[in-house]
């Protein structure tokens, strides 16, 4: 498998679970659009989960990776209001946690299709960071997708990155 | 047992979202006596302090992972406890694996949930436990 068919296959769970997890909790279903390579660390939006994964594949290849939500303040108060089935009209810390329960669950049912498609899967604590033009951490030597995603309550950004350890870091 | 719009139920989870999501779900189903932990070793006390004042919690409603003590591991604890041995117990995760089924069948778990959840699964879930 090349790198750019094994960043696909890794990708797909993280588009499918986010689609569920849209659908069954937040009402509405999402449109993601072209991917994109990213360049730079720095976050696309104001309010962003990140969810770091590691494991291993094809037979204990070991790969690191991360998964990574980022929405306009504007679309994170109306993701939230539709979650928490209150209306939101300013971040609080009330809130500050729908970034990474989302993430969360996006991660563990993404991590069952992973699993099925033998990947092994280590999820980390997931981190919220807040703030315009705020940097993100990757692994070291990753690529970055990002696509455009669209919804009822306004557009946000997906981010995935893959590494194959033994590959790149050797 | 049947189901009473004030029956004593403790929701446990460590994201205080997800708290709020469940017993918003609940508040919508008529449940009108709510109460809430942040995690397992939160939850005990709460448990115990409930019972001995004779006023005891009638439903957990508890997360898989969390910080502390685990959901399982509450109720492992619990079902170790001739008191909760039958306190109806329905545990929410976001693990699917068919492993994390059978273990939480094993230490007596009265329902599963897997998130992402809707009201309406939620609502069955919680039937199946007090039919």
């Amino acid at each position: 498998m090349s790198d750019n068919e094994a960043f696909l296959a890794f990708s797909k769970p993280f588009i499918q679970a986010t689609q569920s997890v849209f659908e069954t909790m937040i009402s509405t279903t999402i449109k993601p659009g072209k991917p994109e390579f990213k360049t730079g660390h720095s976050a696309l939006c104001e309010i962003t989960s990140v969810i770091p994964v590691s494991g291993t594949y094809n037979d204990n290849q070991n790969y690191s990776a991360q998964f990574v939500i980022s929405f306009p303040q504007e679309t994170y108060l109306k993701v939230a209001s539709a979650m928490l089935m209150e209306e939101y009209t300013v971040f609080s810390d009330e809130i500050e946690d729908v970034g990474n329960e989302i993430s969360n669950i996006i991660m563990g049912n993404a991590k069952r299709f992973l699993n099925e498609m033998g990947y092994t899967t280590s999820m980390a604590v997931p981190n919220l960071i807040v703030g315009t033009g705020h940097k993100i951490t990757y692994p070291k030597n990753t690529r970055i997708v990002w696509f455009p995603v669209s919804c009822d309550h306004g557009d946000f950004i997906m981010e995935i990155c893959f590494t194959r350890l033994d590959q790149d870091n050797s | 047992m049947g189901l009473k719009a004030d029956m004593k139920i403790l929701v446990v989870d460590d994201m205080s979202t997800m708290r709020k999501i469940i017993k918003n779900m609940l508040k919508k189903m008529g449940f009108t006596n709510l109460h809430e932990a942040d995690d397992g070793a939160t939850a005990w006390p709460m448990i115990e302090e409930a019972e001995s004042a004779g006023i005891p919690f009638e439903f957990i409603v508890s997360d898989w992972n969390m910080p502390q003590m685990q959901g399982i591991d509450l109720l492992r604890k619990l079902r170790a406890d001739e008191r909760y041995k039958k306190l109806p117990f329905l545990m929410v995760t976001a693990e699917t694996e068919q492993s994390n089924v059978v273990v939480a069948v094993k230490a007596g778990v009265s329902n599963f949930v897997v998130k992402p959840f809707s009201e309406e699964v939620l609502k069955q879930k919680i039937a199946k436990i007090f039919v």
